[in-house]
Parts: C-alpha cells; sequence; structure tokens
C-alpha cells in the first residue's frame, strides 16, 4: 500500500515567479547551497539546468512539512535568513 | 519521443473503471496524489518487459530504475493532485481523442542524486513508497535528452496523455 506521507520541502520563491522546490528534507546547508549557485547563474547568464531552463532571482525561502500544504495555502516557516536570502 | 501505458495503467483506465476491479496497489482517492517520477530507463529500452515493469533501485531487464534512490540530491517524487485540475485535467475536445494535460512539475536538486542521468518521466500511483518490485506505473515517455543533474539545477515537466 502507498502512502502519501511526504518529507519536508523548501520552497524558495523567485521574482520570475515559478518557484523552486527542494524535495527529500533538504538541511539549510544544502539550501544554502543551492541558493548561492542559483545567485551565481543568474549573475553570469548560466542556464539553471540541463534543460537550459533560465535561472531566477530567489526572493524568499520557507520550509513546509508536505509539499502539498504550500498547494493548500498553509503558511510554512521562513528560512530566508537562515540559507542567506536578504543579508 | 517514445511513449508507453503500463499494465498497471490499463488496469486503472479500462478493468477498474469499467468493471469495478480494485487495482493493486490503489490508485490515489481522489484529492489524493499521484506521483511524477523521472528514472535512467529510456521508454524504448527493455521492450521485452514493456507491459509490466516496476519500479527498482538497481537497473536490469523489466524495469524502470527511478533516479535519486540511494542519494535523494533534492529528488523526490512530485505530487500531482488527482483531480480535474491536476490528473487528468481533460483538454481534449468533444469529437476528438480523449487529452489530458497535467500542470507543470519542477524538481531542483541540492547535489548530484545517485542514480542520475533522468532518461524518462512516469506517472506513479503515489509519491512515496517506492520499493524493489513496487509495479506503480501508469505511464510515461521519455525526456526530450537524458539530464544529468548536479547541486543548483532544476527541470521542469508537463505531462500530457492522449487516447488514440
Amino acid at each position: 500500500m502507498m502512502s502519501d506521507i511526504q518529507t519536508r520541502v523548501a520552497v524558495l520563491e523567485t521574482k520570475e515567479g515559478q518557484p523552486f522546490i527542494l524535495r527529500a528534507n533538504p538541511t539549510i546547508k544544502e539550501i544554502q547551497g543551492f541558493v548561492r549557485e542559483q545567485n551565481r547563474r543568474v549573475d553570469v547568464g548560466a542556464p539553471a539546468g540541463p534543460s537550459g531552463i533560465p535561472a531566477r532571482h530567489i526572493t524568499s525561502a520557507k520550509y513546509f512539512d508536505n509539499e502539498v500544504d504550500m498547494y493548500e495555502g498553509k503558511s510554512g516557516t521562513d528560512i530566508s535568513g537562515a540559507v542567506g536570502i536578504g543579508a | 519521443m517514445a511513449y508507453i501505458l503500463m499494465q498497471q495503467g490499463e488496469d486503472a483506465f479500462i478493468r477498474t473503471t469499467l468493471a469495478g476491479v480494485a487495482a493493486s496497489p490503489a490508485i490515489p482517492n481522489p484529492g489524493g496524489n499521484w506521483g511524477l517520477a523521472m528514472a535512467t530507463t529510456a521508454v524504448g529500452s527493455n521492450t521485452a518487459a514493456n507491459k509490466e515493469r516496476v519500479m527498482s533501485t538497481t537497473s536490469g531487464t523489466g524495469k524502470i530504475q527511478e533516479i535519486g534512490q540511494s542519494v535523494a540530491g533534492g529528488y523526490a517524487r512530485a505530487p500531482i493532485v488527482r483531480s480535474a485540475v491536476g490528473w487528468p485535467n481533460p483538454t481534449g475536445h468533444p469529437g476528438a481523442s480523449y487529452s489530458s494535460t497535467s500542470p507543470q512539475q519542477s524538481f531542483s536538486f541540492t547535489g548530484a542524486p545517485t542514480a542520475n542521468g533522468a532518461a524518462s518521466w512516469w506517472l506513479c500511483k503515489g509519491t512515496t513508497g517506492i520499493s524493489v518490485g513496487s509495479d506503480d506505473l501508469m505511464f510515461g515517455a521519455d525526456l526530450a535528452a537524458i539530464r544529468n543533474f548536479a547541486a543548483g539545477d532544476t527541470e521542469n515537466i508537463t505531462i500530457s496523455y492522449q487516447q488514440t
């Protein structure tokens, strides 16, 4: 029997609109690394992935206990400062 | 681009709907979530077993190897709600073949997953519960190219289904 239990996700809102979703219970350190790398790509004009999707400006970050909570409009835990956004 | 409707998908689409026979594993309840997965196995390979494949942490004949099972690197199946705003979201027109398209899903990576090298996407019966021998594949198709992911990468996938 399949379970719908999910691990915590980090949702990174972007200036361009579409958020980044980091699944599989990412740590603060892992999210920091993603933010740094994404900012670097924005600065040098590199794509955000092998498909050529443009890199995006990350504006805030939140933890959600379950990804579905985000889609249902629940409020997550703001971790923007902890991962170096707006510092 | 190669694509395939798996035996589990046939059960859900035809036998379950028309005969009322429950699928095993069960499809999500209305409002529950399908899982969108990526795998290293291309649809066009392993053709000898292409009617009934299983998710597996190892590759091999008749098996679909999902990425990120040893090292996630930020990967997990993306949830798609079982409803008309998720999938199936009918987009076909009367008089034409039925078709449906789900909202775009994104995957972002905090590191290189193991296994890496996604060649295909799959609509699965659940968002978790992956195990060797777990046959929960509905349908899938090849990606435009094999994608090797690293920290900072993101991938967008929009699934579409059409009966012909």
